[in-house]
């Protein structure tokens, strides 16, 4: 077969796959968005009735504000906790890395349902002796997020040669503190930054452990209000998505726009 | 699957396909000499994550069936919140342990399947 015809039949199929991909995720959407615009009766207008009343409802307003707090009171506390000590392993305890790593991993391996049966005890106690506020979920979803935090962070981590990086800073007299924050973490500013993503995509999208634990988080309540008003879970869904699709979007200007910075401040 | 299967359809490299023609292959036999025994770890090692998920998965189920425990999950599920009082969270772990058994195993497969299909990755 000559190499024309091949890449006239490879652009056919490229197209037809894009095509049909594009129908698989996006059809799914539309028709969420048509339903949740839908107005009362068959030949009303198209209406936003179901968005704003989202913002009505005193405890959707709750479920929102907590999957959000908890989503940065996560992220805040998975790179507090992962940051340093990656970067400590790394530079001063290399037998460490792999034991960690390990750690770090086994909640991919782990399925959150099993994980909640382990958690309910552990919940029992903390809303009788600590609190009952949802909050105490961040405990949990630290745990849930640790993998693919691990995983982006170590990414960038090996983009950057630290150890150099850290005996030239050393040996000018600096700190282990000003190594790590002011050498070692701007120069993987794009890997916190993808870590920060999947932290607050996990947490909005998490059902399973808020479920069982009895706490009403964003997904639990789209659930809830899904068994009474289909609509107006439907538009709570779609808004999810949208708010998850544009912080990706931010996200990752924000990574890009930092990186061409760098690059231009280091060519100059 | 995208995700878990891409870096060993980066590692299939073209003079493969070229070397294959020059021996007076076609694509059939490119498909069944070369690219196929090459890429079948990979795809079963990302068919494997797929199946642990797929076998852990709570939160579709539990939407979409009110009642019933029809898979595993909804299973402990249903043990760790009977609203009867029946307390059995001992039952739910049991479960639980059952669940972590079988992801175990999968997860051993799928390291050996990723070491075999690494071995043609570019280093």
């Amino acid at each position: 077969m000559n190499h024309r015809r091949r890449r006239r039949r490879l652009a056919a199929f490229k197209t037809v796959v894009y095509v049909v991909l594009g129908l698989f995720f996006l059809l799914p959407i539309a028709a969420m968005v048509e339903f949740a615009t839908r107005g009362v009766g068959l030949t009303s207008p198209r209406t936003l009735a179901a968005f704003t009343s989202i913002g009505s409802d005193p405890e959707l307003v709750d479920a929102i504000t907590a999957s959000l707090e908890l989503a940065v009171i996560t992220s805040v506390g998975m790179l507090a906790l992962l940051l340093p000590t990656m970067i400590w392993i790394r530079l001063r305890v290399p037998r460490m890395v792999r034991p960690v790593e390990l750690v770090c991993l086994t909640p991919l391996t782990i399925p959150a349902i099993v994980l909640v049966v382990g958690f309910a005890p552990i919940y029992n106690w903390i809303e009788i002796n600590v609190s009952d506020s949802i909050l105490m979920l961040a405990f949990a979803y630290l745990i849930l997020v640790l993998p693919y935090c691990y995983r982006a962070l170590d990414a960038g981590l090996s983009a950057v040669d630290i150890r150099t990086l850290s005996e030239a800073a050393r040996s000018l007299g600096a700190s282990w503190a000003t190594v790590m924050w002011r050498i070692i973490v701007p120069n993987m500013s794009s890997a916190v930054s993808n870590a920060c993503l999947l932290c607050v995509a996990v947490v909005l999208g998490e059902f399973t452990v808020a479920n069982l634990l009895n706490f009403e988080n964003l997904q639990v309540a789209i659930s809830t209000l899904g068994t009474g008003n289909a609509r107006d879970s439907i538009a709570l869904a779609v808004l999810s998505l949208i708010f998850v699709f544009l912080f990706l979007l931010l996200l990752s200007f924000l990574g890009r726009a930092l990186a061409r910075r760098r690059r231009g401040t280091a060519s100059a | 699957m995208v995700i878990v299967f891409m870096p060993a359809l980066d590692g299939v490299r073209p003079q493969w396909r070229e070397a294959t023609e020059t021996l007076g292959g076609g694509t059939w036999s490119y498909w069944r000499h070369v690219a196929g025994p090459l890429l079948t770890p990979a795809f079963l090692g990302a068919w494997l994550l797929l199946f642990a998920n797929a076998f852990s998965a709570y939160a579709t189920a539990a939407a979409l069936l009110d009642i019933g425990g029809v898979i595993v999950p909804l299973q402990i599920s249903r043990a760790l919140s009977s609203e009867v009082g029946l307390d059995q969270a001992n039952f739910a772990a049991a479960l639980a342990l059952g669940m972590v058994v079988i992801v175990a195993m999968i997860t051993v497969l799928y390291a050996r399947l990723q070491r075999r299909s690494a071995r043609w990755l570019p280093r």
